[in-house]
């Protein structure tokens, strides 16, 4: 007597939340979730911008509003100032994960002697704060001390 | 594609903190004598040259208030624009994550839209 065998199709399950099984599943996912904290950020200041341009002013409930002194209020609100404080956290870690991820992505070599990872690191870090501290000055007129 | 999310990952890595904690941290934020409003409410060019000794070490207070404001306005498209095409891309990938892989057309076209859209309405709003 013949058996006849039956195949069952192979269908991959994966989890919505696989990525809390490990602790670098999650830190891989804490840094994509970084990206929508610093794209909100983007989005929400050049609709701010944007606004304000072509609608100086609009008409609102006791009169009108002016739309860059709301952009203003907007940013000193309790809400949006932890809002922006979570999001530089993210943009931090994002900065510092992308900075540890930069030397394994385009190793450096000088006359065919690899620069250590931990030196790229080391330096984009300094870059980063240099810039910084450099467009603090210039750009926002900001003091040192 | 590929080379406005590489592009906005550096710009967005190396500026965005800084202008996070100036722009909406600080007590007081950024130039509005560049004509660019709301991110700072009372600044003088003339006033920030004689406060900040630091400045006379690098080269753009020098220039002209018009210069510097041109400066400052690419400065702001880039920084908006190359954050919002990085931020974006990489939700992509984690809506790819949660299960959206078949969605990916809508999604290329929904994200960076916004994204083109940021950094279009950036520019007609600071370059009238």
């Amino acid at each position: 007597m013949a058996t006849k065998t039956v195949y069952h199709r192979y269908r991959p399950h994966q989890s919505p939340l696989w990525f809390l099984s490990n602790r670098r599943y999650f830190a891989f996912m804490l840094r994509e979730l970084a990206g929508l904290f610093i794209a909100v950020y983007a989005i929400l200041i050049a609709v701010g911008l944007f606004a304000g341009r072509f609608h100086p002013v609009l008409p609102g409930p006791n009169g009108s509003i002016d739309v860059y002194a709301s952009m203003a209020w907007l940013l000193k609100t309790r809400g949006f100032f932890v809002f922006t404080l979570i999001s530089l956290a993210f943009a931090c870690y994002h900065s510092l994960t992308w900075f540890d991820l930069f030397p394994q992505v385009t190793p450096i070599q000088i006359r065919g002697w690899k620069v250590p990872n931990r030196w790229v690191f080391g330096g984009m870090v300094a870059l980063w704060i240099g810039l910084s501290l450099a467009l603090y000055v210039v750009l926002y007129g900001g003091k040192l001390l | 594609m590929w080379t406005f999310f590489s592009l906005g990952g550096f710009i967005a890595a190396l500026l965005l903190p800084l202008h996070m904690v100036v722009a909406s941290l600080a007590p007081s934020p950024v130039p509005e004598a560049y004509g660019i409003p709301f991110l700072k409410t009372s600044f003088s060019f003339r006033h920030f040259l004689y406060e900040n000794p630091y400045a006379f070490v690098l080269p753009l207070p020098f220039f002209p208030v018009e210069v510097v404001g041109l400066v400052l306005k690419l400065y702001l498209v880039a920084l908006l624009g190359g954050t919002a095409f990085h931020g974006l891309h990489r939700f992509k990938y984690t809506l790819f994550d949660f299960g959206l892989r078949k969605q990916k057309r809508a999604l290329n076209v929904v994200l960076y839209g916004i994204a083109f859209a940021v950094s279009g309405m950036t520019f007609l709003a600071l370059f009238p």
